[in-house]
């Protein structure tokens, strides 16, 4: 009886098995022994087959094998799911195999090296976090030698907009107005989704640099850290992104937010009925941004056809779906245009480096 | 004194040694990051140096035989070789540099039996190429070979 | 809600739904069993293939993973002394001596029934009272992490058998490893400019390198002897099952610690490995008999294995409720979440109340299914206590070093899994144990950071003040207090009672 169950337990196994890993390989790579994709091919039909024809397809010959992106963060986490639905669409588009690759460590500087040290003929990309990227390198006792510009700016992908809410149990604030006239002549804890250099952090300190406002910077660790805490009545009000509470601000139970407003230049499609800081007076802008970079020797040819790919991927139906699913903001942004956007962040965070205790 | 003290003292005066070296290291941080550091750090400086007074003192710290050199040599070898292997991983690849090491450890530890010693190895990378690579796509260290 | 688990059995006993139950189970016990492969990577590296499936099946197969490995790691830690999984750590103590003594059958019996009682007390909890447990769980918050984890480091010193003086030292060798690398506020301590390090040490590379990496060294002294872990005894005895008598006597313990288990699993802030320490502790705390954790008894293995699976249910209830994880492993389950469209909090108990039931509801059917498996396998799992060691140290030490890697695909951790490797073997040599390090690796950057935001949460006001004007800080302090006296004063009331009555016998504990 034992025997007969566990022999049977072992056979739907591997049958499972078979049927799983089979099914998450894409069409075999001819040339290397590099896994097989990782990203999505069971509900989306054979790439190549339905790929529609890439501009300038012939003329560029590439990519001829796999390509690999490289993700600093965690899988699972925002960053991933993010690279994760790019290197979908690519793999789509591109009718090669395109995997992601979780390298963490070294407060993402590990895996931000390896795209750095990448050859440049394309097979190695990158996904990259703005400020999130910046922080790591002004931070002076980190001692990291590299900045934006070590790295080919290729197309900044998700742009995740800031919000800041309050607890409807906990708030006496209700406004954004009530919430920064108070905030001008106390200090309120406002919570983070990370330390000094994280865009939640910076947005707070943006707004204390215009409005003269007294906001303490929560610098939680993480997004749930935050969210305990001002669900809970801990803290004022907590900064964060749209895709952390688009799905639940109007909830009634436990989990309900007020949000204050988004701080972007125009509302976010997921919550249409807040208003922008802008709208109300308070004309800052804050988000977490997450783009494709590349190693600073690639080819420009290839980053040039990259571009083109992403523009159409941003007219994907499919693609948009799946983002909206996710919660993701889509709003690309393409080489020169993304690399001056980062360097605009740059220049704001600079001027915070005494407010985040990076110089004296 | 016994043997087993001066294990102990020497324990602690490492200990004690390593502590004082953080925490002057210690002394250039901002002042809030000092403040955790400090408690860590005088912790362990405290407790090396209660065990170095201990030592000299008492009679015995209990726990853990003196420990003879001579049975050093093998645990320290085998660390060698774990080291080499780790050190070839990015060289010739995860495969290559596992097989070459389970066959030459198993070789070190006094097994002369050539065919399960060839089963052993090829099975368990077997079950790691399988598990690993093709159903969990985790990509190894690549080398010349694969 | 009757009404909505009713019928969310449509949706769970489907062919997918069944099929992701018995892969999650089955999987999960082998993720959780090859050291280095955490429930945490099992689950964030297998949401990929559920792109493809229904919601249901998929969340339900993440979740069965959750629990069977958290299950499937105490395997590992008992027949070759590696912690499959970080919350196995404390099993290994008196699990692997089980197995050298030849009941390594036994010790797998009583892990299997103890992980599946916690995981179905909690899975209980979860289908029955998620939202109030929720409402406990927000509660806590910096101050109160911060005390949780000076109590957990206070256990140091009672988990400590043998010499206290070096069981605290190990401790703090924990604590100051996890200085490594940035503080909260943003400085990055002990780094020398090196960016690999800015991460600090990674406690799964860390732990390999002090339980698995130690041990093959430890055993490679016995080089050219052919022996097996098994010592003392020439045949393997125990059955699977506990006899009766010794698991009557095991109850309280577990549902206490099961109990535990779900408290630790709801609060954000921790996870499965400080569950299956406090586990161990209230083991050791109640027991007539401290001195013999260690040599391989009964509670050493049930406390720790209620208290981690416990967790398991417990994490996904502030998880589905708030969308907040109770653990770092639950927080890889959001990721999965999203991925299917499903942002946890309220809707998911009344929109999605189908789907949210029928994993809940499968989420209790693995639990038992699970120790199902185990006992299907558990009579071929432990012939691996009678491989040669030469053949069974290469395949410790190559599962090692791949489990080291694929956490984090960096071959730095692979560098630390040996550094701690060498540390951990000189440590057990000369009589300082392992697991105060594992404890304190987890626990130091806990109470860092927690009183670092703590201080900024009290905005002004000091620290101490702030904390003792929450009520939940008091209760805490008042259980370090307890935790750290408690020892002293029933040791003092035995004596008196002895010098009384004449009695014979307690041990005297070894300071």
């Amino acid at each position: 009886m034992k025997k007969l169950f566990a022999l049977a337990l072992a056979l739907a196994m591997t049958l499972a098995l078979v049927a799983c890993g089979g099914g998450s390989t894409s069409a075999p790579a001819a040339s290397t022994p590099a896994p097989a994709a990782s990203a999505p091919a069971a509900s989306t039909p054979a790439p190549a087959a339905s790929a529609p024809a890439a501009p300038e397809a012939k003329k560029l010959d590439w990519p001829k094998k796999d390509i690999s992106i490289v993700c600093p963060f965690k899988a699972g986490g925002a960053m991933d799911l993010s690279t994760r639905l790019t290197a979908k669409y690519l793999e789509k588009y591109l009718g090669v195999s395109v995997t992601v690759n979780n390298v963490e460590g070294g407060n993402n500087w590990v895996g931000y090296t390896q795209v750095n040290q990448a050859k440049g003929d394309g097979y190695l990309l990158g996904f990259a976090n703005y400020p999130g990227q910046v922080g790591g390198y002004l931070n002076p006792s980190a001692g990291v030698p590299l900045t934006y510009r070590d790295f080919t700016s290729i197309a900044d992908v998700v742009h995740d907009p800031n919000v800041l809410v309050v607890s409807p149990k906990y708030s006496p604030y209700k406004t954004l107005d009530e919430f920064m006239a108070a905030a001008k002549t106390q200090s309120l804890v406002v919570g983070t989704g990370g330390g000094a250099g994280s865009d939640d952090d910076v947005l707070i300190r943006k707004l204390n640099q215009q409005f003269g406002t007294q906001l303490v910077s929560g610098q939680n660790a993480n997004d749930a850290d935050a969210a305990a805490a001002l669900l809970g009545g801990h803290i004022d009000a907590r900064c964060c992104n749209v895709s952390n509470i688009y799905k639940n601000y109007k909830s009634t139970g436990d989990d309900a937010v007020i949000v204050l407003a988004v701080f972007d230049s125009e509302r976010s499609d997921f919550i249409p009925d807040i208003a922008t800081g802008k709208e109300l007076g308070y004309d800052v802008s804050g988000s977490s941004d997450r783009g494709l970079i590349g190693p600073p020797s690639l080819d420009p040819e290839i980053t040039a056809y990259l571009i083109d790919v992403l523009k159409q991927v941003e007219q994907d139906p499919d693609f948009q779906n799946d983002a909206k699913e996710q919660g993701m903001g889509i709003h690309m942004l393409f080489g020169d245009e993304f690399a001056n956007y980062i360097l605009s962040v740059e220049d704001t965070m600079k001027g915070m480096m005494v407010d985040f205790g990076w110089t004296k | 004194m016994e043997k087993s003290r001066i294990q102990d003292l020497v324990i602690g005066i490492v200990c004690a040694a390593v502590g004082i070296w953080a925490w002057i290291i210690s002394l250039q941080f901002p002042a809030t990051t000092q403040m955790y550091t400090h408690v860590a750090l005088g912790a362990f400086i405290g407790l090396s140096a209660i065990l170095i007074v201990w030592s000299v003192i008492h009679a015995k710290v209990p726990g853990g035989e003196v420990v003879q050199p001579a049975i050093f040599k093998n645990p320290m070898l085998t660390f060698v070789m774990i080291l080499v292997y780790v050190l070839l991983l990015d060289k010739i690849g995860f495969f290559v540099a596992s097989a070459v090491f389970m066959l030459g450890f198993m070789w070190f530890m006094g097994y002369r039996k050539p065919l399960t010693m060839i089963l052993t190895t090829v099975g368990m990378l077997g079950f790691i190429y399988l598990l690993f690579v093709y159903e969990l796509h985790v990509s190894l260290p690549e080398g010349i070979l694969f | 809600m009757f009404s909505a688990i009713a019928s969310s059995l449509n949706n769970l006993f489907t062919v997918e739904a069944l099929i992701g139950l018995i892969i999650g189970v089955v999987g999960g016990m082998v993720i959780g069993a090859l050291p280095g492969l955490s429930a945490t990577m099992g689950i964030a590296l297998l949401i990929p293939a559920t792109y493809g499936m229904d919601p249901t099946a998929a969340i339900l197969m993440l979740a069965a993973i959750y629990t069977s490995a958290v299950y499937g790691g105490s395997i590992s830690a008992i027949l070759i002394h590696t912690p499959g999984t970080p919350s196995s750590a404390a099993t290994c103590l008196d699990g692997y001596p089980m197995t050298q003594k030849g009941e390594a059958l036994h010790a797998i019996g009583l892990s299997t029934t103890s992980s599946v009682i916690g995981g179905v007390i909690s899975a209980i909890a979860l289908l029955l009272i998620a939202p109030p447990l929720a409402r406990v769980s927000l509660k806590f918050s910096s101050p109160e992490y911060f005390l949780i984890a000076i109590f957990g480091l206070t256990l140091i010193a009672s988990l400590s058998s043998g010499s206290m003086i070096k069981g605290l030292l190990a401790g703090a060798i924990g604590l100051v490893a996890g200085l490594i690398g940035f503080s909260p506020d943003g400085y990055a301590r002990y780094t020398f400019k090196i960016p690999a390090l800015l991460g600090g040490v990674s406690l799964i590379p860390a732990m390999i390198g002090l339980f698995s990496i130690s041990q093959v060294m430890i055993q490679s002294e016995e080089r050219g002897l052919n022996t097996t872990t098994v010592k003392e005894v020439a045949e393997l005895k125990g059955r699977f099952l506990p006899p009766w008598k010794e698991f009557k006597g095991l109850i309280p313990l577990i549902g206490e610690c099961s109990l535990v288990g779900v408290l630790i699993g709801i609060l954000p802030g921790a996870g499965g490995d400080i569950a299956s320490w406090v586990g161990l502790n209230l083991a050791k705390n109640g027991s007539k008999h401290p001195e013999k954790f260690g040599t391989g008894i009964p509670e050493g293995v049930a406390a720790p294995e209620a208290a981690n699976n416990a967790v398991t249910g417990g994490a996904l209830i502030p998880l589905l409720t708030l969308g907040i994880p109770g653990s770092s492993t639950a927080s890889v389950l959001l990721g999965g979440l999203t991925i299917h469209g499903l942002q946890p909090g309220y809707q998911l108990f009344s929109e999605f109340a189908d789907i949210t039931y029928a994993v809940i509801l499968g989420f209790l059917a693995a639990n038992i299914l699970m120790g199902l498996v185990g006992w299907a396998a558990g009579k071929y799992l432990v012939n691996v206590s009678k491989v040669p060691i030469p053949l069974l140290l290469p395949c410790i030490t190559v599962f090692s070093v791949l489990g080291s890697y694929a956490a984090s695909q960096n071959i730095n951790d692979v560098y630390v899994a040996i550094v701690f490797g060498m540390i951990g073997y000189l440590m057990r040599k000369y009589g300082v144990p392992v697991a105060p390090v594992v404890l304190a690796l987890i626990l130091g950057p806990m109470a860092d950071s927690h009183l670092f935001m703590g201080i900024l949460q009290a905005n002004g006001q000091p620290m101490l003040q702030y904390m003792f004007s929450r009520p939940i800080c008091i209760g805490i302090f008042a259980l370090i207090i307890l935790a750290l006296f408690a020892p002293l004063i029933s040791k003092f009331i035995s004596e008196k009672f002895q010098s009384k009555f004449g009695k014979v016998g307690e041990a005297a504990e070894d300071v």
